[in-house]
């Protein structure tokens, strides 16, 4: 049964997990630059320095003793300092993921509003001047490196237009802060990073994934059948046909799970956001490796989970599919 | 300043001259302001930076935490715009005739940011977490001259060094770090880092991680308390949006780069300054290599580069060439010395002399039968250390050697530079010189096996230079021996000297007294003032 089959898969996730940060771990081990990295603009001098301070990061042990010893404080619920912060790796996680979640979830969640009809409608009214509309947005939009988006969406609507703020999380020193201002303010430093740089990215490329499902689907037999018994369009499509296109949708759903804690590194970067994907990224640059073990962990546990996810919601959705 | 020792040493730090960059208007410090206007108190300057790491003067090694800490702490002394060291926590101070003891006297009623009263337990605390080799620091070696030191009573400090050492002051400019509040802690994961209390101008409020750290005003300091109420520093860390904030006002101060400048420039409410930096560029040979262990080729190599042509095309202009470790502010210069020319000719002949002639027509000259190549390291994701490498290749092909570049990440670059591995045959960097002209740790033959004389420079004559200058307590005769010293560096080449980059800053017109220097612009913000009519950010 299902339940017994989420148990199974969360078994399997155990091991998959050590694979991983052991890949991981190696990789950062072979990694050029090593621990010059965690004393950026500065060099250590002094031989007995050096020493000291391999000693006091373990890396005067040999590899494996280094996995295994991280691994067991890993157990024990610590995650180690990251070398350049010297700050506890799990604190400094943990204190990313509210701004983090404020910009992953309202622009994942304003994709799929906009991609699901879009989409529909497109597929529906196949090569009408809306579907070709939206076909070439879509290809501009996934095609367009996003970094690139950002800069000219500040440039237009910030820079030129002054409609929305630069940069950052919030307004510093709002004159009338009450929780309708404090939000809205918000919401305008989310349009660009959110907005712009993420939703266009997320939403073209949903938006292709559920026309060329529902193309498909409304090519089938049961179609034709419904509208033989003379049902109305709109009950053909949105009864019908929708539900089962929707079903490879929800794949790409799973697969965007790890985004929604793995943050938006590129989005973050350009509009200062105090994100999980600067975190990561500037971690693996410095070779600060608690910090990327860390995050990594974090981010293998999400995609593990996004595919859970999405093999239950296939069981849900689609009678045809059991799992034993 | 009451003693001999110290008024000498001040004397020592005058500066040739400090408006060499700019054309923009600059006030000598101490110079009265315009009579009728009175500096009032309030509005915040907002400062846009990369993060910075943690917030400990012994730990920080990068410039966004050090110039927070610089404002949250206070050393024994500091350094004034002129380069001179000044009282800071130390009200004077006195070294003995042998110059081996140096008694601070230290500043009576300093209190920590927590109202706790500031002693020379503290100082010495200081000096025990640097020595201790525990503390992960790269602040110990400042202080291997140092044998022992004493609290003699709450507000006398004394230094016994080992011989007598003329750049001592430098070493005490380091923030002094709180012993009730660090004591039996350990200090590498202290969460003290994260929320520092020191005596400087400014108390730390807050520190919200990619976001911002915000400062205030520190009612209590011992000197001119701030103007401003507080400091807060923007975390922003895209060079292109950090510009843009700065040019729409949601910034009032940052660092520009060469690229942004002109168009900075034209800003309407910015003031932008340009002003010599400490920032020195140099091409480093590996004279383990026999091919650079030459005095001819390395001149050769100097003599090959059009520094002016290449400080036009990388830095906008904004770099000056060098003609030695020296910054032109600096007294150690020796104004007798001409910066190395262009001359691609004399470059061939030496290079003709040590040996070195394309004897098989192929265009790269040659020597039992290998030719002259290297590969030359740089510094990955820096535009301009590129296009340097990469000048530099056309101007080394025109004389027949040739330069294989290899661009790596810092961490990489720096592994490979360092001891025991030294894989390197050439590389561009740079480095911050100090304020005290010492340049043991750099060309000493002490220091080639561990210490950063990288490049395996190694000259008698450059050795008994640098261990004299250390030893001069005298003012007058120490320069002498430091203008010799530029002499023969200039002569001998241990590195190519290639520039002084000039720092470019933007900050907003509002702000009164600011009197950029070689050590930043921050130096003097407790002067700093915004007219009541023009204040942005009211009192919190």
């Amino acid at each position: 049964m299902l339940r017994g089959y989420v148990a199974r898969r969360l078994l399997i996730a155990v091991p998959m997990l050590f694979i991983i940060s052991f890949l991981t771990f190696s990789m950062m081990h072979l990694a050029p630059g090593g621990l010059s990295a965690a004393f950026i603009g500065a060099r250590v001098r002094l031989e007995e320095d050096r020493i000291a301070i391999m000693r006091h990061y373990g890396f005067d042990q040999p590899f494996h003793i280094r996995y295994f010893r991280w691994m067991g404080r890993v157990f024990e619920g610590d995650l180690g300092h990251s070398l350049r912060f010297r700050r506890p790796a799990l604190d400094m996680i943990v204190e990313r993921i509210p701004a983090t979640l404020q910009l992953t979830i309202p622009s994942i969640l304003v994709s799929v509003a906009v991609a699901i009809p879009v989409g529909v409608l497109s597929a529906v009214r196949q090569y009408s001047p809306a579907d070709n509309l939206a076909t070439i947005g879509a290809f501009l939009f996934v095609s367009t490196p996003s970094f690139f988006l950002g800069i000219v969406a500040i440039l237009i609507f910030s820079v030129g237009l002054g409609w929305l703020p630069i940069s950052g999380m919030s307004t510093f020193g709002l004159r009338d802060p009450s929780t309708l201002t404090v939000i809205l303010d918000r919401l305008r430093h989310l349009v660009i990073p959110g907005g712009i740089v993420l939703g266009l990215g997320y939403t073209a490329g949903l938006l292709r994934y559920v026309r060329g499902s529902m193309l498909e689907v409304l090519r089938q037999d049961y179609i034709r059948t419904a509208r033989a018994k003379g049902l109305s369009e709109r009950v053909v499509i949105y009864k019908h046909a929708l539900r089962n296109s929707l079903l490879p949708v929800v794949t790409i759903l799973g697969m965007w799970v790890p985004y929604i804690l793995g943050g938006a590194m590129i989005a973050e970067v350009i509009s200062a956001w105090p994100g999980m994907g600067r975190l990561a990224v500037d971690a693996v640059f410095a070779r600060d490796y608690p910090l990327v073990m860390g995050t990594l962990l974090l981010a293998a546990s999400m995609t593990l989970l996004g595919n859970l996810l999405a093999d239950i919601s296939y069981a849900l959705l689609d009678p045809r599919i059991r799992y034993e | 300043m009451s003693d001999k020792t110290g008024r000498l040493l001040l004397i020592a730090m005058v500066v040739a001259a400090l408006i060499l960059g700019g054309g923009c208007p600059r006030r000598a410090p101490g110079e009265e302001q315009p009579a009728a206007v009175t500096p009032v108190q309030g509005d915040t300057l907002v400062i846009g930076t990369v993060a910075p790491m943690l917030l400990n003067p012994i730990l920080a090694t990068d410039v966004p935490s050090t110039t927070i800490t610089d404002l949250v702490f206070s050393g024994l002394v500091t350094v004034n715009d002129r380069l001179e060291f000044v009282p800071e926590l130390a009200e004077s101070w006195e070294v003995s005739p042998d110059g081996l003891v140096w008694t601070f006297h230290l500043r009576d009623g300093v209190t920590w940011h927590d109202g706790k009263p500031f002693t020379a337990e503290d100082v010495a605390f200081t000096l025990e977490r640097i020595r201790d080799p525990h503390t992960i620091t790269v602040r110990r070696g400042d202080y291997e001259q140092v044998d022992r030191w004493e609290v003699v009573d709450p507000h006398t400090f004394r230094v016994y060094f080992k011989e007598p050492f003329a750049p001592a002051l430098q070493a005490f400019a380091m923030g002094i770090i709180p012993k009730h509040l660090l004591q039996g802690v350990d200090i590498n994961t202290a969460p003290f880092n994260t929320r520092p209390v020191g005596t400087g101008r400014f108390r730390f409020r807050e520190w919200k991680p990619d976001v911002h750290v915000i400062l205030d005003r520190n009612e209590d300091y011992f000197k001119q308390v701030p103007h401003l109420n507080s400091i807060v520093f923007r975390i922003i860390p895209d060079d292109t949006v950090l510009m843009e904030e700065l040019a729409g006002g949601g910034i009032d101060f940052s660092g520009i780069t060469a690229p942004h400048y002109k168009r900075m420039a034209a800003v309407p409410h910015l003031n932008v300054h340009r002003f010599p930096s400490l920032r020195f560029q140099y091409i480093g040979w590996n004279e383990r290599l026999p091919k650079f262990d030459d005095d001819r080729v390395r001149i050769a190599l100097s003599l090959a580069l059009d520094r002016e042509a290449i400080a036009e095309a990388a830095y906008e202009g904004l770099a000056v060439p060098a003609t030695g470790p020296f910054p032109l502010v600096s007294w150690a210069i020796n104004p007798a010395i001409e910066p190395l020319a262009y001359d691609p000719e004399r470059a061939k002949q030496l290079l003709a002399d040590a040996g070195w002639k394309d004897t098989n027509g192929d265009g790269w000259v040659d020597r039992d039968g290998k030719p002259f190549e290297f590969e030359f390291l740089g510094r990955a994701g820096d535009p301009v250390s590129k296009m340097i490498i990469e000048l530099a290749m056309e101007y080394y092909k025109a004389v027949g050697v040739k330069l294989n570049p290899l661009f790596l990440e810092w961490g990489d670059l720096v592994s490979r530079l360092d001891p025991p591995r030294r894989a390197f045959e050439a590389f561009y960097l740079g480095f911050s010189v100090g304020v005290d002209p010492d340049v043991h740790i750099f060309y000493h033959s002490t220091q080639a096996e561990w210490g950063f004389n990288d490049t395996n420079f190694q000259d008698a004559e450059v050795d008994r230079l640098i261990e004299e200058g250390r030893r001069t307590m005298d003012f007058a005769a120490r320069k002498q021996v430091y203008h010799q010293l530029h002499q023969r560096l200039h002569d001998t080449q241990p590195v190519t000297f290639m520039f002084f980059i000039e720092a470019i800053v933007g900050v907003d017109k509002r702000f009164q007294g600011v009197t950029p220097s070689p050590i930043g612009t921050l130096w003097n913000v407790e002067h700093w003032w915004v007219p009541e009519a023009q204040q942005k950010h009211p009192a919190p």
